[in-house]
């Protein structure tokens, strides 16, 4: 397997010392502004792009599925309904996307960074420097 | 002549007026399994009974202040429910749910969330939904922040 070097970017420092965690801004469809370069942790047993707490999910409502269609979450202790919305994420450095954002039918919730967030940037957990880099692939040149 | 405490005026002795602010409320019709999951999950949470009714209660209130989205809510998902076999003929357009009614059909959710702002901009809670697009998932959550 070819060798593959990586530089990082930036770095931030976990959450608590042990939480991941990556700046997210987070808009509405239409551009609002909601979350700007809030730190979140990072959850990669969560299949999702992003959960939301009720009240952060609020602002997103404009939006929202049919609840006939929105999301289910198999856990450990059953199913979670969810509700789902469209937002706009930015994580550092990719451009902004459209992605679906969940928060529990049922619940308060909490904000957590998910696998399908994470799609599009290299990432490393660093457990002993404590922090979470953005990383770049080094050219070969 | 003395002042009893409830401001009343007695000849010749003190009347002490005891506030009853305690109540015993008795639940006719609850079951044995419900009342003793009550009482254990109060127990776990190292609650008094009151206390922990007291919490549940106040945990349902605070959804009371999402009343007004709620109901937005249940009206637009009812009109989805209506129209959902109409919508068919729109598949691969998103079409946009407000107010219970069918706003529009747009070519993609950004194009739908801008029209609301104009066509509705008061709305709380609307449908944005790719027709044929959308579909509900069924995705995994494992372990970690599982805790709601």
């Amino acid at each position: 397997m070819a060798r593959r070097l990586f530089e990082s970017l930036e770095c931030w420092p976990n959450l608590d010392g042990n939480r991941p965690t990556l700046p997210v801004t987070l808009s509405t469809l239409d551009g609002q502004r909601v979350i700007h370069q809030q730190p979140m942790p990072i959850d990669t047993g969560f299949a999702g792009a992003m959960l939301l707490s009720r009240e952060a999910f609020s602002y997103f409502e404009r939006a929202e599925f049919p609840e006939s269609e929105s999301r289910i979450y198999r856990t450990l202790i059953g199913p979670v309904p969810m509700r789902t919305a469209r937002a706009l994420l930015r994580l550092p450095p990719a451009d902004e996307t459209e992605i679906l954002v969940d928060t529990p039918k049922y619940g308060a919730g909490k904000s957590l960074i998910g696998l399908q967030a994470l799609d599009r940037v290299e990432l490393l957990l660093s457990r002993q420097r404590s922090e979470t880099c953005i990383l770049k692939e080094r050219s070969k040149t | 002549m003395k002042r009893g405490s409830g401001g009343k005026v007695y000849a010749g002795r003190v009347v002490i007026v005891i506030k009853v602010i305690l109540v015993t409320l008795v639940v006719r019709g609850l079951d044995e399994k419900t009342k003793r999951s009550l009482r254990a999950e109060a127990i776990r949470r190292g609650l008094r009974l009151a206390e922990a009714v007291k919490e549940a209660f106040q945990l349902w209130r605070s959804y009371d202040q999402d009343a007004q989205t709620f109901s937005e809510r249940d009206v637009n998902n009812a009109a989805y429910s209506a129209m959902r076999q109409e919508l068919e003929k729109y598949a691969g357009k998103t079409v946009l749910i407000a107010g219970g009614k069918l706003l529009g059909t747009y070519e993609n959710p950004r194009l739908a969330a801008l029209d609301l702002k104009l066509k509705a901009p008061e709305a709380r809670h609307a449908i944005v939904t790719a027709i044929g697009k959308d579909k509900r998932e069924e995705l995994a959550w494992l372990g970690g922040s599982l805790n709601l």
